[in-house]
Parts: C-alpha cells; sequence; structure tokens
C-alpha cells in the first residue's frame, strides 16, 4: 500500500507577460528537470524562497498544473495522467491556510465522512480519526469557523489521511499558524508517519521546519534543484553557495 | 550572528516614550473587550525596543496607540498614560497627533505593496513626503530622494523613481517605505512586523539595514513582530505579550537564555530549530481569542506551572531575574 515515489526530469514552463501593452512575453521555467526518489514511510522537504518552483512542484504532482515534460510515478501509477478519483486515493495535500482548504459551509463530520472510504465510513472510524489528530468527535458537529486554526490544521490533517494515502504533501503546513502552535502541528505529522508509514513532501520556506519534519531535503532555486540530500548533511556541510546564504538569513536565537 | 552586547548604548538618552498601565479597549456593538490591558513599557531615545508576541496578542494595539493610530470610533483608552517626549498624549487630539506623525514619529508596516499608492510613481510618493517641510530655497527634492533611497541601499536611483510599486520586488518597496518614514528623520520608528512578508535572504537584509539605520540616525526604534528569532539581532531590550499583557520585559538576552514567564518559556523550548530533530517539547493550547480571555492570568490554563492563585488573580508585574514579569511564581516584594 506505501509506495515507492520516482520523479524524472519534470519540468514545467509558464509564459509570463512582461506588464506593458503589446509588450513581449517571456517563458519562465518554474520547474527545470527535477528529479529525486522516495521511499516508502520517508520524508522528503522542498525548500525555496518565493519564485523558486517548490509550490508549482506540488502543483504538478497533485495534478493541479500539467507538466511540459518528465516523469512522476507513484509505485505502478503515472502520477501525471491519473484519473482524479484515483489520484485522491494516492496523494492527499495539506495546505498553508486550512481555513482557504475546508468548505465554510459544511460541518466538519459532513467533510470527513466525505472524504472516507466507502469501506470504512461509520461514525466510529469519523470519532477515531479525529482522535489521532487530537481532536475529539464532538468538532464533527462543529463547523470549519467554531475551531481555532490550529484545530483547523489538524482537521483538514484528519481529512487528507481520511483516504489513507500513500503520499502526503504538505505545503507550508505550520507557517500560517500561531507561533505557540507550530510544534503541535510538527509533532502530530511526525508521529502520524511513525504510525501510518506513509511518505510525506514537505514544502516549506522555514529550514527549522523541515530539520524537524524530514530525512531528506531538496534545496530549489529558480526551478531547479541546486542541492539535495540527508537533511543533516545539507545543514551542516551545504555545498551551494545559495544554501549557504538561506542558511545564514536564517535568525540563529541562542549567543 | 551579532550580539546584543555590541549595540551601542551611547546615544541612548532620556525617556521618550513612556506608557504606565495603558489598557485599550476595542467596542463592537454593546460589548467592549480590552485588546492591550495595564501594559508599561519606555523606550529610551535612541534605543531599539523589541515587542513580540503571536497574533492578536495586541502588540499591534500596542503600536498604534504609540503614533495616535487607533480607530477612533472603534477603540478608547480606559486607563492609564501614554506620553511621547514628556508631552501627555492620551488625550491628545487629532491635531496635536498629527503634529509629531510623519515628523517625529514614523511607521513602516508588514505590506509594503498595501502602503504605497498603486498608480502614482515612487519619485511622486517620496517627493510628497519630502515637500511637506524642506524649504522652497533648500535642497531639490530630487536630490535629496536619490540621497534617501541610496540611504536604503538602493541603487539606480533615477529607475526607482520613475517606477510604479508593483514594478519593484517586495524586499525594494520595502525599503522605499522605511526611505519614507525616514525622510523627516523622526525620533522614533514603529516598524511593525517589516520582515514577514519577505523571504528569508532578503528578511535578513532589511532587519540589517533598519539596524544600522538605527544606530546611524541615532533614532529610537520599536520593532514589532512574532519571530522570536529576529529580536536579538535587533533590539536591546524585548517585551513578551500574550492576550493583551505585556508579561516579561528584560534586556533581549536575558529574556531569551533566562526566560521567567512560563509562556516564554514553553515558546522558546517548543520553537523548531537547525538542531532540533523531530519532537518537540510543546505548549498545550492555543492563545485565546481576545474577546474570550480568561480569568485570574490568562496564561493558567496552558500553564503546566500553574497553582492555587493562577485562575483568580490577575499577577502583577514583579521583578524577576533581571526582568520584569507578570507571574504567580514569583513573589511581590
Amino acid at each position: 500500500m506505501n509506495l515507492e515515489l520516482i520523479v524524472d526530469n519534470l519540468s514545467k514552463t509558464y509564459t509570463a507577460e512582461s506588464g506593458a501593452l503589446f509588450g513581449a512575453s517571456t517563458k519562465v521555467h518554474a520547474l527545470k528537470n527535477v528529479g529525486f526518489r522516495l521511499a516508502p514511510g520517508q520524508s522528503l522537504g522542498i525548500v525555496g524562497e518565493s519564485g523558486s518552483g517548490k509550490t508549482t512542484l506540488a502543483k504538478v504532482l497533485a495534478g493541479f498544473a500539467d507538466a511540459d515534460g518528465g516523469t512522476a510515478r507513484l509505485g505502478d501509477h503515472n502520477l501525471l495522467s491519473i484519473r482524479r478519483h484515483q489520484r485522491a486515493r494516492l496523494l492527499q495535500m495539506v495546505f498553508q491556510d486550512p481555513f482557504g482548504s475546508v468548505n465554510p459551509k459544511l460541518l466538519l463530520g459532513t467533510q470527513l465522512r466525505e472524504a472516507m472510504p466507502d469501506s470504512d465510513n461509520t461514525s466510529l472510524a469519523a470519532n477515531e480519526l479525529m482522535a489521532t489528530v487530537g481532536l475529539s468527535g464532538d468538532h464533527l458537529a462543529r463547523y470549519p469557523h467554531q475551531i481555532s486554526g490550529g484545530q483547523r490544521q489538524r482537521f483538514a490533517i484528519a481529512r487528507a489521511l481520511a483516504a489513507r494515502p500513500s503520499l502526503l504533501i504538505a505545503d507550508e503546513p505550520v507557517s500560517s499558524l500561531d507561533l505557540s502552535v507550530q510544534a503541535q502541528i510538527i509533532n502530530l505529522l511526525n508521529s502520524l508517519r511513525r504510525e501510518r508509514g506513509f511518505s510525506q513532501i514537505v514544502i516549506a520556506h522555514d529550514l527549522a521546519v523541515i530539520a524537524n519534519t524530514c530525512e531528506n531535503v531538496i534545496v530549489m532555486k529558480d526551478g531547479a534543484a541546486v542541492e539535495a540530500g540527508p537533511v543533516s548533511d545539507v545543514l551542516a556541510k551545504p555545498s551551494h553557495a545559495y544554501t549557504r546564504r538561506l542558511l545564514a538569513a536564517v535568525p540563529i536565537m541562542k549567543p | 550572528m551579532t550580539k546584543t552586547d555590541n549595540l551601542a548604548p551611547l546615544s541612548v538618552g532620556g525617556d521618550l516614550v513612556s506608557v504606565q498601565g495603558l489598557t485599550v479597549e476595542y467596542i463592537s456593538g454593546k460589548s467592549a473587550f480590552a485588546a492591550v490591558r495595564e501594559a508599561n513599557l519606555t523606550i529610551r531615545a535612541g534605543e531599539t525596543v523589541a515587542l513580540v508576541g503571536e497574533s492578536g496578542c495586541g502588540k499591534t494595539t500596542l503600536a498604534l496607540s504609540l503614533i495616535g493610530l487607533l480607530p477612533s470610533k472603534q477603540s478608547r483608552i480606559t486607563a492609564g498614560s501614554l506620553s511621547f517626549d514628556g508631552q501627555d498624549m492620551r488625550a491628545a487630539s487629532n491635531d496635536d497627533w498629527r503634529i509629531l506623525r510623519g515628523r517625529r514619529i514614523a511607521m513602516v508596516f508588514q505590506d509594503p505593496f498595501a502602503a504605497l499608492n498603486p498608480v502614482l510613481t515612487i519619485g511622486h510618493q517620496l517627493g510628497e513626503t519630502i515637500e511637506l517641510d524642506s524649504p522652497k530655497d533648500g535642497e531639490p527634492p530630487k536630490a535629496r530622494a536619490a540621497e534617501l533611497l541610496k540611504m536604503v541601499q538602493l541603487d539606480e536611483s533615477e529607475r526607482i523613481l520613475r517606477s510604479y510599486p508593483h514594478q519593484m520586488s517586495g524586499g525594494q518597496r520595502q525599503r522605499v517605505m522605511i526611505a519614507m518614514a525616514l525622510a523627516r528623520r523622526p525620533d522614533l520608528l514603529i516598524a511593525d512586523e517589516p520582515t514577514t512578508a519577505l523571504d528569508v535572504t532578503i528578511q535578513d537584509e532589511i532587519v540589517k539595514l533598519l539596524r544600522r539605520l538605527q544606530e546611524e540616525l541615532r533614532m529610537a526604534m520599536l520593532f514589532v513582530t512574532h519571530n522570536v528569532g529576529l529580536v536579538q539581532q535587533i533590539a536591546a531590550r524585548t517585551a513578551v505579550m500574550y492576550a493583551g499583557r505585556i508579561v516579561e520585559h528584560g534586556s533581549s538576552a536575558s529574556v531569551l537564555s533566562d526566560p521567567q514567564h512560563p509562556y516564554t518559556q514553553g515558546l522558546l523550548k517548543s520553537l523548531p530549530t537547525l538542531t532540533s530533530r523531530g519532537t518537540l517539547p510543546i505548549l498545550e493550547g492555543q492563545p485565546p481569542e481576545p474577546a474570550h480571555v480568561p480569568p485570574g492570568c490568562a496564561f493558567h490554563p496552558r500553564c503546566p506551572r500553574r497553582f492555587e492563585p493562577c485562575d483568580k488573580v490577575d499577577p502583577a508585574e514583579r521583578p524577576s531575574g533581571s526582568s520584569l514579569t507578570r507571574c504567580h511564581l514569583y513573589p511581590e516584594q
């Protein structure tokens, strides 16, 4: 059930208008020949600044954008041509803003049950799923605005895991949360991955978030992977100048 | 990384801002709640103070009260005093504030795109600020504009002055905002999350720029941020806010290395770092909504060290270690 992800030579080009009327349009390479392997149960961090292509990579894998070239396979499945309902069972996403990704007009219970597979769609299973993310069954009778931001992100994780996906893509999963709540979500993602064995891609601009959720990391700049390797190695001995610059910019707290 | 010890205390003078027991309420319909409660804060001339807290803790409300920008119909100061350079500003009129604003107190906001006019060139907007108090026979505004852009390390001033906000990067826009804020050489700069919308490498550049300008121009600065990691680089003193109260206040070095309040302690321990891996010590629960702050110490439902008085009595500010803190763990003296 848990599958290896193999991404090879993935490319994506956007056409950008120059801004001026009748101005020439230019091609922007959002992804340039990106490739990596992600073993079952492992977590891979994608770090980079705005415009680095990290979110485009997630969009292509999740089917929100089409690639121009390259392949992405999850086990035997071709992620770039798979049907939507099949993809949903293989791959789920958690977004930065949990409020933007839940339906404000539906009860949490309704939204969770919709995402659960028919084979195990019982209220007992729904309650159990809520408990695994630290929420109670009572929350199922609430609307998204009736819970806090941290609780909404917990719910978004529960809903993503309802389909028992093989791969979870978390795009900036803590950056919109209160500072004192971020560690709760980081710990939750880690313990769920240990228990359930899904593999994970964490997209973040904050290297500290990657360091605490991933075994491996890819550093992206201008659409290309400029450095890749185990998190501890890349942080201790960054080989690319851009990685060194990113690391130097991270504020260090203790003297 | 720069250490706090290096922050020059040379130019630090008398109290520029003095806030004592300040309580600010927001009014919605018939109900009101205190967004800032009994805050004490002083900023001396030429020093930088960091105000740290999570969203909804009241840090922006406190900052806005120091520049007279609280929304007049939806908010009111219900207790305490507020003075700027010896002048009582609690009951100040709009005209009183207008004299200070821009000329003596300036502000930089989180989103420079929202603070700039999208249909006017940078030259136009910067020029308006400069002309406010430059004598007709003085330095030509254009030369002064170029000088200001150079001060914030924006090269190609000719091109920048002709540009519209959307033609610049976020970092460039924030540099322009800083140039506009400093155009009239204020004594106090309030920077409210000035780097939050920026990439980390740009954030690093802007923080260094603000620190250098603060020293060169010998102005005071209130640096408002949720990013605890930044305060040590920029501020000699740090005040930590939680649920409308300043719960801890001391030198940045002591607040970060020897935190006294259980909130500061728990928050600092929970933050993911480059050297931590995986299981982080967490603070349970979440910050209360401003309108529903628990009785007693507002932090008590989340506090691992709470005891008998905590859910009943809101602790007063007391010295502890080398800081001031609001916590029952430390006896009144």
